[in-house]
């Protein structure tokens, strides 16, 4: 994706991690090595597809560059960031957005020289304009990112300033966009320069040494002292002293701004909440946000729209989480677009593998695009002529680098292992995806479809509700639930995917057995489980023939004794519902059941694990990504 | 950073249980006063000043227990909340920014953690703890009105439940990080809510999320609440010192038995509960359900109690049956007494925290038993409706 349509989304400024320190020898605790080893696994959690190091040697006259696509650990092994050499060194953990994951495109990013380096968080808008300026005076570049553009442009006016602050300043002042950095150089061996727009960075305070960093908790280990830079601040730091420059107002009295932490590093909590998987309950307003942006700047839409007009099957696949919403997916096709679509696991392609060939697409969906039965599938519908569609969360992974027309969604890094902000993600895509396919078909008119479109963009106004609505009912029914051995979750059309959703995220981080059901099946066997206090659980769309028929099943659970719960849209009524517990959503559209149903349940899975003891970001038995077949 | 914790005020609701001259901050929960609470998770966060707003003394000196000489006590000159604030404002005046706090919360140091840790961060002009909204209390606490990047649109400070139904709400959590010149704004509007929609205003006001243990004391079923709530998160057993427990008695972990405390024969303890220091628990009685047995309490023989708070200093005789019931202090209680504990449908008193049986909203049962105020006496076999109140300083 370009960077022009880049600055039309709001980029997440918790995305991406810099740690940086410069020392008097035989001062810090640590090696300054292993210090900024242990401040980039600290910071791992706001992006880890690379990460990488550059350290002014001891010598003074070069500056060793250690960078890599992977996790922090792989790196350790591969490059040993904790053992470099070094006083002063700098640091980064990277999030794709833009340009993938790659030993080139990670940070800190070098000049020709070799004498600058630098690491970046955030988005320079007019880097293109920079970049070829430089190329005509001679640079050169081996990356496709922003970031690498910023650090030529300082070599560039430090031909002309001779002085390092100066050339810094100078280039501080030329780029737009936000930005963290930090900037090391061979001409000022001891300082690492820093400025900050729009993007977090902490100064801390030791005896004998600074230390730099996107929050407080990788401080916290080695000093209390603190000093936030704010907007539009400039500077740099030396082992003993803190320089601070205001780029309107001059240089600030750092005495003044110096604060004390009061509390440990033990206490330090994850972004603010108990644990990875709340906060990112609570960001999929702001996550869903970014997608939609990311998908209006996006023309790859269009093409993956026209790409399945024009194929003759349709298949979509994927393995957990992801599987539920692409069963959305090819539920919403099917009403709009009146088209078929084949739904399956990943892990059972080969069964329809053979039936593929060059007329049809196939849509993968997966949020790490590692998982390796969804990869097996794409490669073997590839092989029959299948065109490939990726939906994922992580730029440049294999799946996407493997298909035809990748679409991200941009829900930022899942730390969480039960999947929660990428599969509301993932069902906002989708939804789009089905409505723009259907228009090309023909089956909606214009009208309708930019009704839907418009009721898309209103889906997190209308998530963050659900959520704020629902937490304490939750916690609540958490008690009684975290107390129970099985339970149902049941619905109808768009509804059902959610509600195997719902079992599937009870399971995964409560442990408690959970099935998902199209309810009219239940009576055909399930319902022989069902006796009195069994919960049964129902996730009722907006839609009145859906309400009618589930009612029916609502009373076949009563008979039997159940302790029948809800999700339900807040203008139909629950009163001859014959409901026990209920939990209330924004009413809207029914194609946005998903984004409005599931949270309530995500939410529900979070507080019965928490009630039973467990941590619901490791869950037992199971890994993030699933990389074995 | 200082903070400033409010315990000032008069007992309102929990007239039963609070003689006059005393705050409802002394009431014991967990071998503690209620002060403990907020002023602990406070030392243990910031090693600052704590300014204390009171209105009777006797919570200063509790309050000094916890919090290492650090408390500046204040007199609350002026009635209300804004009254409390205003009475500490030149203690206040070498700080740019204050934590205030409300003094009869039950809360985790991690949330007065979470809230320094987001205000640092973020450098907003003000942070305000929220916690998930429950609907019928929306009106008791006030609301935030949140957006999307969690920032705060506004405060309603009594809203109906229609208005709260179609926000982005959450309930305010009692945990303020202030300017210290938002002192002239609750001077000049009266009212904190007010206060806090004029500094909204004129910059970044942040909500702070907060999911954890959280439990205002105002009525007396808070106690048990609270009671409740930290006992499920005890985890192993303790037995202080000089606690004697009869060879034969039953114990199912976790219990916390306090100093002193005598476990006579045959008695049956289910965890988690607490029996405080030198208090006595009678032969063959049956201790269940998170029941707080505070200090120098005596249970007699043959008695059961489920799921009560019973203050300091008060006998039980004999043969008691004691249910979801508060019983205050210094109080009398003869054989063979009944506390009714069902309450009929159509009886939900004010802020019960439904203790969950089932979660049928239609056939809930709410279960309440008596409330026994401060040096009561009660003859034998008595037996008390579900949700009774026996006044203070009454013989019944």
């Amino acid at each position: 994706m370009g960077i022009s349509e880049c600055h039309k989304y709001l980029w997440d400024p918790e995305l991406c991690g810099i740690i940086g320190i410069t020392a008097l020898p035989g001062t810090t605790p640590y090696s300054p090595a292993e210090i900024v080893y242990r401040g980039l696994l600290r910071l791992e959690y706001r992006g880890y597809d690379s990460a990488g190091i550059a350290s002014i040697d001891n010598t003074r006259r070069k500056i060793i560059v250690l960078k890599g696509a992977g996790r922090i650990e792989y790196l350790e092994k591969k490059l040993g960031f904790s053992k470099v050499s070094g006083n002063t060194i700098i640091g980064h953990t990277r999030w794709a957005t833009h340009g993938k994951p790659s030993d080139n495109n990670a940070h800190p990013h070098t000049d020709c020289s070799g004498a600058f380096a630098i690491v970046h968080n955030g988005i320079i808008q007019n880097y293109m304009e920079i970049k070829q300026m430089l190329i005509e005076k001679g640079h050169k570049f081996s990356s496709e990112t922003d970031t690498e553009v910023v650090v030529h442009l300082i070599e560039e006016y430090y031909k002309k300033y001779r002085d390092v602050y100066q050339a810094f300043k100078k280039t501080i002042l030329t780029l737009k966009g936000s930005y963290a950095i930090a900037l090391v150089s061979l001409y000022e061996p001891e300082k690492i320069f820093f400025a900050r727009k729009d993007s977090p960075l902490v100064i801390g305070i030791g005896k004998g040494f600074n230390l730099l960093a996107s929050d407080i908790p990788a401080l916290l280990e080695y000093t209390r002292e603190i000093l936030i830079v704010h907007d539009n601040e400039i500077g740099y730091i030396t082992p003993l002293t803190i320089h601070l420059e205001n780029l309107e107002k001059g240089v600030v009295d750092v005495k003044k701004r110096i604060r004390t932490i009061e509390w440990g590093i033990e206490d330090a909590s994850k972004g603010g909440y108990p644990h990875f998987m709340l906060k990112e309950i609570h960001e999929q307003p702001r996550a869903i946000r970014d997608t939609l942006y990311g998908i209006q700047s996006d023309h790859m839409m269009q093409k993956a729209a026209s790409l399945l007009a024009n194929a003759d099957k349709i298949y979509i696949t994927a393995a957990g989480t992801s599987y539920y919403a692409s069963l959305y997916y090819s539920i919403l096709t099917s009403i709009m677009a009146k088209r078929t679509v084949f739904h399956f696991i990943a892990s059972e392609y080969m069964v329809f593998a053979e039936t593929v060939d060059k007329d049809d697409v196939l849509i993968v969906v997966s949020q790490s695009g590692e998982t390796i039965d969804s990869l097996m599938a794409l490669r073997a519908f590839k092989k029959n002529g299948a065109k490939i569609i990726a939906v994922s969360n992580v730029i440049g992974s294999a799946i996407p680098r493997e298909s035809d027309i990748v679409l991200y969604t941009r829900a930022g890094p899942e730390i969480g292992v039960a999947a929660t902000k990428t599969f509301t993600t993932q069902t906002t895509l989708l939804a789009w995806l089905a409505v723009t396919h259907a228009l090309n078909e023909g089956t909606l008119r214009e009208s309708e479809g930019k009704e839907l479109y418009k009721w898309l963009l209103n889906t997190p106004d209308l998530v963050s509700k659900t959520i704020a609505w629902n937490e304490h009912k939750t916690k609540e029914l958490a008690k009684w639930l975290s107390k129970k051995g099985n339970t149902y979750y049941l619905s109808r059309g768009i509804g059902l995917p959610v509600a195997l959703e719902g079992a599937l995220k009870l399971k995964e981080i409560a442990y408690i057995h959970a099935e998902g059901y199209p309810a009219g099946e239940s009576k055909h066997g399930p319902i022989a489980l069902v006796e009195k206090d069994y919960p049964v659980i129902f996730v009722i769309p907006r839609d009145q023939r859906l309400v009618k028929l589930i009612h029916g099943n609502i009373q076949e659970m009563k008979a039997r004794g159940a302790t029948t719960i809800a999700v339900l849209p807040d203008d139909i009524s629950a009163e001859e519902l014959d409901l026990d517990y209920v939990f209330r959503v924004p009413s809207s559209h029914w194609i946005l059941t998903p984004m409005t149903h599931t949270p309530p349940l995500q939410l529900l899975a979070y507080y019965t694990a928490v009630e039973r003891g467990y941590d619901p970001d490791k869950p037992r038995n199971l890994a993030k990504t699933v990389t074995v077949e | 950073m200082k903070a400033l914790v409010l315990a000032g005020g008069e007992p309102k609701n929990l007239k039963t249980l609070v003689p006059p001259g005393r705050s409802k901050h002394t009431l014991r929960i967990l071998g503690k006063p209620v002060i403990a609470y907020p002023i602990e998770a406070l030392s243990k966060t910031l090693k600052r000043d704590i300014v204390l707003v009171y209105s009777n003394f006797d919570v200063v000196e509790e309050a000094k227990q916890y919090a290492k000489d650090r408390i500046i006590p204040v007199e609350q000159e002026k009635p209300g909340i804004e009254g409390a604030i205003l009475s500490a404002e030149q203690y206040l005046r070498d700080t740019e920014h204050f934590l205030l706090m409300y003094g009869d919360l039950i809360i985790d140091q991690k949330a007065i953690l979470t809230l320094l840790e987001k205000f640092y961060e973020e450098e907003p002009l003000a942070a305000i703890l929220t916690i998930p909204l429950e609907e019928r209390f929306a009106s008791t606490y006030g609301v935030a009105v949140v957006n999307i990047e969690g920032c705060i649109e506004h405060v309603l400070e009594k809203p109906k439940i229609e208005e709260v139904r179609k926000l982005t709400a959450y309930t305010l959590g009692g945990v303020y990080i202030l300017p210290t010149w938002a002192y002239d704004l609750i001077e000049k509007y009266r009212s904190l809510s007010n206060a806090l929609n004029e500094l909204i205003k004129k910059g970044k006001v942040v909500s702070v999320h907060w999911s954890g243990l959280w439990i205002d004391i105002g009525y007396p079923s808070d106690l048990i609440a609270a009671s409740t709530q930290l006992l499920q998160k005890l985890d192993k057993t303790v037995i202080e010192d000089k606690a004697v427990i009869e060879n034969n008695v039953v114990i199912k972990p976790p219990v916390y038995i306090d100093e002193g405390a005598y476990i006579d024969h045959y008695a049956v303890l289910k965890g988690p509960l607490y029996v405080g220091k030198n208090s006595f628990i009678g032969a063959h009685s049956f201790v269940r359900d998170c029941s707080d047995i505070e200090q120098n309490v005596r249970i007699g023989a043959y008695s059961e109690v489920k799921h009560s708070i019973i203050q300091p200093y008060t006998l039980i005789d004999s043969f008691a049956y004691i249910a979801d019931s508060i019983i205050g202090e210094n109080t009398s209680i003869g054989s063979h007494i009944v506390t009714l504990n069902v309450l009929p449908q159509d009886e939900i008193p004010p802020r019960l925290r439904e203790y969950l049986v089932t979660p049928s909203e239609k056939r809930k049962e709410w279960k309440l038993g008596a409330i026994i105020g401060y040096n009561v006496k009660i003859s034998a076999g008595r037996v008390l409706n579900p949700g009774q109140i026996i006044p203070p300083n009454t013989v019944y």
